[in-house]
């Protein structure tokens, strides 16, 4: 099948978005755009994840102007104050596949003046939003991020002024629980809402990392928790048993232990970019890492963001879980070789980070 | 009168078989912690009580008929004689020449003889865990004990054919651990797998035991019964031979234990606790045949390469469609098998002499012979055990049925065969928590957060 007739779901669904005014227009979209039969067929295009990411948002934004309308139709009215709505996980980094689940925030601006009664009604008005837009997002066809990243709930919902006591938390009680807080906020982007607002709230997070260069090092052993599945001789180890026996588990064996990494990296360096070649080619221009190394990584990243589109068409059953892996046996044989060098890159990464970790 | 130093030789012998049987006995506490381990928690006091019955009836049954069958006298097939076993020294000389030349207590023969028997039973039962009927175990207990264990015991044990040819089976790799694992694979095979092992598509689904400590446990158990079971097999302890059959034993356990997590670490990326629990076992399996006739460098080969052949047979079952929950075939069969092989190669002429069973294996000289010898004998054992298991249980399939009803399996058999549960509060809670209805998501959307 020629390539222009692959991208039409996505370019059609593009389109309609915007028409869409309910929760059930967007959701027949996003299943008629991501469904894996879709591609079953014919298999995935390479280089389709920027296409994809760019739905998803719009997807997302039309569902929270939904649930605006619907917030307001129940006489909460408008945002009371300024507010931007955060995306975090892969849709922070613009890396979503066909099957995504929702990790989100907000953060809002409570006025100087206001006194604790309308603080209180201004974070309810937050509370409900959140909650609703987490119910529509999922009726949409996203589920909620198993780790309770989420909107609804208020760790992750806050003013500015409460973010910021909360990152002063996590420097000071750096708990595992907490530097996983800490790392899923780097990933933090701007979907909708005041852009101000945001810059104040990522130039706060960076300025916490700068201020405090422990931090960093309590980051890596959680960066590097995931193992690449590489065994003795360069084999690939595969899953025994189950429904996804002879497969990889993509996202945590390869794609994570990249993204991770690379994330480190930038975060120790200032770098604000979120997506993981963005922050590549910022490494690259900071000289932080060899012209080749950057190039190799780039390279493969493109490769591994592919195959996590074949992942997610491999299994025909729907299930979330079934797109993390990916079926090897299916695979031709340059391919698996690239899948192997790949995990090869990322144990180097990983050696490299690990340097991050000091002396402790 | 002061004893004789013969009478005094004789006692300590006796001391020792004593023990030795007690260890060979104890072992069944080593089966049903491991069993009921490696089983899911509704079926766990199922699973653990069928031991205590089961051996029971075990008892009853090699008194009334199978310890004739096996050492009495008879013919090459079977034995003839001895039955309703009386524990006269009178009766053990007129009906058990194959046992005459122990000069141990007759009765003390009988219960480590039982001890073996119980063994290959408890095996057996394997292959029927987690979705046999309670009444299965009673029929095929007996049937087992009367009419399997006592012919191919008889064949290489109590003067039959195959101890006639010179097979070296010294404490029962084919006699004890094949038998059982072939009735097991039978069994399973009739029973089909349990519910939600295997998916649509053919792919297996791993069903983990309730409780890995207990397994372990249960296997520690059977290593050290494994003294009484190999070391014990001298009959005798005045030579002082047992020592050294107990040094190639614990040698190959040890080897087993390493090489099977070391290949589960390689193969899976995780070092895997149950697969190396079923190397330990496996390598005790194989020494099994072979503990009194090599070398100790050759007991850490044969235990190392139980070990890792057992890893990769019970993936390979697994595949083939076999639910067997507690890798009965590949431990006891697939290791049995290799044991009664590997004295065919690893026999040493003087330990062949020592013995005084059989000839040296391939890598001392030996030649095919041996080698050959072995391979008839389990070919023999293999057929006999695998078509009459396979007839008994398909009859009793027929007639009495072997499978709980599908909301019996679901429920587990601690309730369904027993009404009550192994784990009561346990168990209570979690199903109160989904009479409740709702709440069960509640508590699992909790656990996540």
């Amino acid at each position: 099948m020629p390539l222009h007739t692959l991208h039409n779901p996505l370019h059609d669904a593009l389109q309609r978005v915007s028409n869409a005014t309910t929760v059930g227009e967007l959701s027949r979209l996003h299943r008629e755009a991501f469904a894996p039969a879709s591609y079953a067929s014919s298999g995935v295009p390479a280089g389709l994840t920027p296409l994809i990411n760019q739905l998803h948002d719009r997807l997302i934004i039309q569902t929270i102007r939904c649930c605006l309308a619907e917030m307001k139709a129940a006489g909460m009215g408008d945002p009371p104050v300024p507010y931007a709505f955060l995306l975090f996980g892969s849709g922070g980094r613009r890396e979503q596949s066909l099957a995504s689940d929702q990790d989100n925030g907000m953060v809002y601006r409570l006025p100087p003046e206001a006194s604790q009664r309308e603080q209180e009604e201004i974070a309810a008005y937050f509370r409900r939003f959140g909650q609703l837009v987490v119910t529509k997002l999922s009726e949409v066809g996203y589920p909620p991020c198993q780790g309770n990243v989420l909107a609804s709930n208020s760790r992750w919902n806050r003013s500015l002024q409460d973010w910021d006591t909360m990152f002063r938390e996590w420097n000071e009680t750096p708990t595992w629980e907490n530097i996983r807080y800490l790392l899923v906020t780097g990933d933090g982007r701007l979907l909708l809402g005041d852009d101000q607002l945001f810059a104040r709230w990522k130039a706060d997070y960076h300025q916490l990392l700068a201020d405090n260069p422990p931090l960093i090092a309590r980051c890596v052993s959680n960066t590097l928790r995931h193992r690449v599945p590489l065994g003795l001789f360069g084999r690939i180890i595969t899953e025994v048993n189950g429904k996804f026996r002879g497969g990889i588990h993509l996202k945590n064996g390869l794609y994570l232990p990249y993204v991770n990494c690379v994330r480190l990296w930038s975060l120790a360096n200032g770098i604000t970019a979120t997506g993981t070649l963005e922050r590549i080619d910022a490494i690259r221009s900071m000289h932080l890492w060899e012209e080749e190394l950057c190039e190799t990584v780039q390279r493969h990243f493109h490769r591994i963001a592919d195959l996590r589109l074949l992942a997610a068409t491999q299994w025909q059953d729907d299930l979330y879980e079934s797109s993390s892996y990916l079926q090897l046996a299916k695979l031709p044989r340059e391919t698996i070789g690239m899948v192997r060098q790949a995990m090869k890159v990322a144990l180097y990464l990983q050696k490299i980070t690990s340097r991050y970790e000091g002396d402790r | 009168m002061e004893p004789t130093l013969s009478q005094v030789a004789s006692a300590v012998d006796a001391t020792w078989v004593m023990v030795a049987a007690v260890l060979v006995i104890f072992m069944q506490a080593g089966f049903a912690l491991l069993e009921a381990g490696s089983t899911r928690m509704k079926n766990a006091g199922h699973v653990a009580g069928k031991t205590i019955l089961t051996f029971g009836i075990c008892s009853l049954a090699f008194w009334a008929l199978g310890f004739g069958f096996t050492f009495g006298t008879g013919n090459s097939f079977i034995g003839l004689s001895g039955f309703f076993f009386d524990g006269s020294e009178e009766q053990a000389a007129a009906a058990f020449q194959s046992l005459s030349y122990a000069s141990i207590p007759a009765g003390i023969k009988f219960l480590f003889q039982l001890g073996f028997a119980g063994v290959s039973l408890a095996i057996a039962w394997g292959g029927f865990a987690e979705r046999a009927k309670l009444s299965v175990y009673f029929v095929f207990g007996v049937l087992f004990t009367v009419l399997i264990y006592p012919v191919v015991g008889h064949w290489v044990w109590g003067g039959g054919w195959l101890g006639s040819l010179g097979m070296q089976d010294f404490a029962g790799s084919t006699v004890v651990h094949l038998q059982g694992a072939v009735a097991a694979l039978a069994a399973t095979i009739l029973l089909k797998p349990r519910i939600g092992k295997y998916n649509r598509d053919g792919s297996s689904n791993l069903i983990p035991g309730h409780n890995q400590v207990y397994t372990v446990l249960g296997v520690i158990i059977l290593w050290v019964g494994w003294f009484g079971f190999n070391a014990g097999s001298t009959l005798g302890s005045v030579s002082g031979f047992f020592g050294y059959v107990a040094l190639t034993t614990n040698l190959a356990a040890a080897a087993g234990a390493v090489a099977a997590l070391a290949i589960s670490w390689i193969v899976m990326g995780k070092a895997d606790i149950p697969s190396m629990l079923n190397g330990v076992l496996a390598a005790l399996v194989a020494i099994t045949a072979s503990c009194a006739f090599v070398e100790p460098w050759a007991a850490v080969v044969i235990g190392a390469v139980a070990g890792i052949v057992t890893f990769y047979t019970a993936i390979l079952f697994d595949r083939l469609g076999i639910d067997d929950p507690v890798y009965a075939f590949s431990v006891h069969g697939i290791a049995g098998i290799w044991g009664t092989l590997s004295t065919g190669l690893f026999a040493t002429p003087e330990l062949v002499e020592k013995v005084g069973i059989g000839a040296p294996g391939l890598f001392y000289g030996g030649g095919f012979h041996q080698l050959g010898v072995q391979a008839l004998g389990l070919a023999g054992a293999l057929v006999y055990v695998f078509a009459v298991s396979y007839g008994l249980l398909a009859i009793m399939k027929a007639t009495m049925g072997l499978r709980v009803t599908e909301e019996e399996e679901v429920v587990g058999l601690d309730l369904s065969e027993h009404g009550t549960y192994g784990y009561p509060e346990l168990l209570h809670h979690d199903s109160k928590v989904h009479r409740e209805g709702g709440s069960a998501s509640a508590y699992s959307a909790q656990s996540l957060t």
